[in-house]
């Protein structure tokens, strides 16, 4: 095949892709590229929502109230109080269940580590184990992702998405 | 350092993200900043590291900056079962599990300007504990800047993540208010304590003093204090004898310490506060009013001791009442001596038997009286602030004196009463300082006994 010489870079780079296509096996689809921005929004409707509950529990003059900090979020996010609510709904969620994927993970990364600890690795089982809590992981965070728009609605999972992206991540920079 | 090995499409987005990152340095940065990466280890294993990095800066009105940062980082494995086979039966061509160590993460915070910093490592994890805390030394905007680092172990080699996050956050101090001195008025040739009340005052303040007269060497303060609470601040005030008197003052608070809502140095952050005052007349030798603080009953039956009532007193009681002198400087006066004089205006009663007590009694300011503190089995209060006295409104004797009066019949004296110190008579905070003491006495029997039951009341008028 005769190509022009300024084409031949560009189809060694198609060709490469197409190399590691095949090469790669079929695996668990990749995360959404919000994945870790949305989870740190939800981390910090979780937090707000504690900072808020304290408030609440210390209510007194000079004291601002929970929906204080609430409000606060909602001028931020553009989010309706009703949307607002749901969010919390779904970011508590997520909290519970990843705080029970790090448990598990952690009982096995223990017994990893014991045995590493002593020269040892970790067996094809733990491996395995470890795989398939990462995959139900990955799967829960996309799930709870994925509930934005369900329990929202439209307007407000676009209103969410704009603060995701200008707000909560702003940049992805790194060096390696 | 490596950049890849068999990349999934998540890498190649990343790709992107270095080409188009300005320089080798860090992108824009924010309160938070992510990186995720998944790539192959081999053709069964693919490996995602990925790191959060947060960090944000909060400034309370006194000026305390508090600095939380956290980094996560984290990774997992995907293994492709259909590309491998167990290995746990020993056969050696099976597939190997990775090495699989905990990620090592570090937090470096800093806070500009300033250059407060703090620092925390942790595994899987790195959060500074506690907060980061600094004081803002003035008005301005203040940066905190945390780099989160990341190392992971794929199994093969160390990978490096290091992101930027960073938040800045403004201070304005509040500024600093007088809201009154008190006295707000200082006598010549003698020391005052003042209290300049406010909000946002400084912990060690200057103070300094204007005069109307154009003078300004001769009213100083020879002590000051601000409070915890910014609220006020307090000081004694010298006027030297010299100073004619008759002068308005401005007095201005300046200086203090961080955080207080004063300027701490530096061009542009000076802030002062002013309140007035006045220079008076040199300080009088005698306070000027007298205040009735309350008036106690004594009764012939009943909270008296056995022995110095009924039936011991066949004719008793009255009240004593506590009084306070003062002056609009606010000087002490104990041991200065009051005397009173009382007219009587009327009376029903007869002769010889109950009357005012016309005698010009002197007292002596923050003392007890001659009798002591007890009085006829009563103790006496304390007095209830500095510059009180006592006074006894009472009649007493051991017959019942009302023996000329029929059972149940009554009679009363009116007396008009002032206190004087020196030959200057003291006025009250509301009038001329003249007080009508009334006494009544009943002739009635307690237990079968013929007694003289007194009262008395003492209002100002």
């Amino acid at each position: 095949m005769n190509l022009p010489r300024a084409l031949r870079p560009i189809l060694v780079l198609v060709l490469a892709a197409a190399a590691f296509g095949q090469i790669k096996p079929q695996v668990q689809s990749s995360p959404a590229p919000d994945f870790l921005a949305y989870q740190a929004l939800f981390r910090k409707v979780v937090s707000l929502e504690s900072q808020a509950a304290q408030a609440d529990a210390v209510q007194g003059p000079g004291n601002a109230s929970g929906n204080w900090y609430r409000s606060q979020f909602t001028k931020e996010s553009g989010l309706t109080n009703v949307e607002y609510t749901a969010l919390v709904a779904i970011a508590q969620d997520y909290a519970k269940t990843k705080a029970a994927y790090i448990t598990a993970r952690d009982a096995v990364m223990k017994d990893v580590q014991a045995q590493q600890a002593t020269g040892g690795k970790a067996t094809w089982a733990q491996i395995v184990q470890l795989s398939n809590l990462f995959q139900q992981y990955l799967a829960m965070v996309n799930a709870h992702i994925a509930q934005v728009p369900v329990n929202l609605g439209a307007p407000g999972a676009q209103a969410l998405a704009n603060y995701v992206h200008t707000t909560v991540v702003a940049s992805t920079a790194w060096a390696r | 350092m490596r950049l890849f090995k068999i990349f999934g499409w998540q890498s190649l987005l990343v790709a992107g993200v270095i080409l188009l990152a300005p320089g080798a340095g860090f992108a824009q940065v924010n309160q938070y900043s992510q990186y995720y990466n998944c790539f192959y280890l081999n053709s069964y294993t693919q490996f995602c590291e990925y790191v959060l990095g947060e960090s944000n800066i909060s400034i309370n009105t006194s000026g305390q900056i508090t600095v939380n940062a956290a980094t996560d980082a984290d990774w997992g494995v995907i293994i492709n079962p259909g590309q491998c086979q167990d290995n746990s039966d020993g056969n050696p061509y099976a597939c190997q599990a990775p090495s699989l160590p905990g990620p090592g993460a570090t937090v470096q915070t800093a806070i500009s300007p300033g250059g407060a910093s703090s620092s925390a490592s942790g595994t899987g994890g790195a959060q500074l504990t506690p907060a980061l805390t600094a004081q803002a030394s003035q008005a301005g905007t203040y940066t905190e800047t945390s780099y989160h680092y990341a190392s992971f172990y794929d199994g093969q080699g160390y990978n490096t993540v290091n992101l930027q996050t960073q938040q800045s956050q403004s201070y304005t101090p509040a500024p600093p208010t007088i809201s009154s001195i008190y006295p707000d008025q200082w006598p010549v040739g003698t020391g005052t304590n003042i209290t300049i009340y406010g909000a946002n005052l400084p912990s060690n303040p200057s103070v300094s003093f204007a005069y109307s007269n154009g003078g300004g060497t001769d009213n100083y303060l020879t002590w000051i204090q601000g409070d915890a609470t910014s609220s006020q601040i307090t000081g004694t005030v010298q006027v030297d004898p010299s100073d004619p008197g008759g002068e308005s003052v401005t007095v201005t608070v300046t200086g203090g310490s961080p955080g207080n809502g004063f300027g701490e140095g530096g061009s542009g952050n000076s802030e002062s506060a002013s309140g007035s005052g006045s220079v008076g007349a040199p300080a009088p030798s005698c306070p000027t009013t007298v205040t009735l603080v309350s008036n106690t009953s004594l009764a012939l039956q009943g909270g008296i001791s056995s022995t110095q009532n009924f039936p011991a007193y066949l004719t008793g009681f009255g009240s004593y009442v506590t009084l306070q002198v003062a002056d609009p400087y606010g000087q002490d006066w104990e041991d200065v001596q009051i005397t009173e004089k009382v007219t009587q205006s009327s009376s029903t009663c007869p002769a010889q038997t109950i009357a005012c007590d016309t005698g010009g009694n002197t007292f002596v300011v923050g003392r007890a009286p001659s009798f002591g503190t007890s009085l006829y089995g009563i103790t006496l209060q304390e007095f209830p602030t500095q510059n009180g006295f006592w006074d006894l409104h009472t009649s007493v004797g051991t017959a019942d004196i009302l023996t000329k009066l029929q059972q149940g019949d009554s009679c009363g004296v009116v007396c008009t009463q002032t206190y004087s110190c020196g030959s200057t008579q003291l006025k009250s905070t509301s009038g001329p300082g003249v007080f009508t003491v009334t006494r009544n006495a009943t002739h009635t029997k307690i237990n079968g006994t013929a007694v003289t039951v007194v009262t008395a009341t003492v209002s100002e008028q």
